[in-house]
């Protein structure tokens, strides 16, 4: 009966290593890549739907995105092309202090944002990694990455030099 | 397990993290390691590309609206404009397309598009006096700095690179050439052969018949 259907029905998803989780539609249409899928099957068919099998995220990084999701899913999404737009835009302190966590697990986060089509959380986690690179030198950013230098001499020699350009002498 | 470093994300995010940085920082980063700076190349190569295609319209906008400056303002506001479109877009978009360099000068990209953004805000408010503007007085600093240094420390390089190229490709041309007359000497002498044993057979085969006819 549809008195008895609730507004927000539940839907489940399973992570990569088997771990289900429990949230609702509103939330996890958020993400595009499920929305699509959603759409596919038609609204009606969600609850009969079993748990959405998501392949290529595990729990603990499908756990951090149903946070984000979960309180965000009342806010009206900006558009890709309004994300484009603004850069050094207004950031809720909200998604600051989610986005304290270590390194591997904002990789993670991306992968997951980019594959499940969340643009807002992708925006906000690879913008944090760029706040990161920024006024930094090379040598920290190599070592707050972990990154190995593979340069050669010569080759370095090269880059510097086209970068002196400005420098006055 | 390895841990994941950043290097381990597919190329359009580590671009999509790039994209919050200025040109600037994103020419500065090249040095972190070489996928940094394949991908920093290409963001700064087509960041260059789309400040000329900007240019390019300014350019345009600006002759329209001529009338509307005085000659002063008009001049002054066109110049870094026209340096830009006669010095850089030729010198290095030749280069750029021949893939020996990238537009590394990334600040240049940086003022020029502040530069066109100002232009822009200035025609819709009223046109301010650009002699007096601050930034540019910057552009063309940084404009000369930028040329002065393509000319006397990059280009020089680059000649070399192509005298070195070209000798090396002489050098490869010479070494096929004397590889195919090898092989046209050993044809020659395996064909020599041939005929000689050619030659022997029927020799023997002329005694032979004369034996032959001998004991007939």
């Amino acid at each position: 009966m549809d008195i008895d259907r609730p507004s927000d029905p539940q839907v489940s998803v399973v992570s990569s290593d088997g771990t289900m989780f429990h949230t609702t539609l509103k939330s996890i249409l958020l993400s595009g890549t499920i929305k699509d899928m959603i759409e596919h099957i038609g609204e009606g068919g969600v609850e009969n739907m079993g748990a959405i099998p998501l392949q290529n995220v595990d729990s603990k990084t499908l756990e951090i995105v149903i946070k984000w999701i979960e309180h965000h899913k009342d806010n009206i999404q900006p558009t890709s092309e309004e994300i484009k737009d603004k850069t050094a835009d207004f950031i809720d302190p909200w998604d600051e202090n989610f986005l304290e966590m270590d390194l591997d697990k904002l990789y993670n986060l991306i992968t997951a944002a980019n594959y499940l089509n969340i643009p807002q959380l992708l925006w906000l986690s690879t913008r944090k990694i760029a706040m990161l690179i920024k006024n930094r030198t090379p040598q920290e950013i190599r070592s707050l990455f972990n990154i190995e230098d593979d340069w050669t001499p010569q080759e370095i020699e090269a880059v510097q030099k086209e970068n002196q350009w400005c420098e006055e002498k | 397990m390895d841990k994941p470093t950043l290097l381990d994300l597919p190329t359009n995010i580590i671009e999509e993290i790039m994209s919050y940085l200025s040109y600037e920082e994103i020419a500065n980063s090249r040095i972190v390691c070489r996928r940094f700076n394949k991908i920093n190349q290409q963001i700064l190569n087509r960041g260059f590309f789309n400040t000329s295609k900007g240019v390019k319209k300014l350019m345009l906008k600006i002759k329209l609206t001529e009338s509307a400056l005085d000659k002063l303002n008009y001049f002054l506001a066109f110049v870094p404009l026209a340096l830009y479109h006669t010095n850089f877009d030729s010198l290095y978009k030749f280069h750029i397309q021949n893939g020996t360099i990238c537009f590394y000068p990334g600040k240049l990209l940086d003022a020029f598009n502040r530069y066109i953004r100002y232009l822009m805000a200035a025609e819709e408010t009223g046109i301010e006096n650009y002699a007096e503007s601050e930034s540019l007085t910057k552009l063309f600093n940084l404009t000369i700095l930028g040329l002065k240094h393509f000319q006397y420390e990059i280009l020089p390089d680059l000649y070399k690179k192509k005298e070195l190229k070209n000798k090396e490709e002489k050098i490869l041309e010479l070494e096929k050439l004397c590889e195919i007359k090898d092989a046209q000497i050993k044809n020659l002498s395996k064909q020599n052969e041939k005929l000689r044993e050619y030659i022997k057979k029927n020799k023997r085969g002329k005694q032979e018949s004369k034996v032959i006819t001998i004991r007939l």
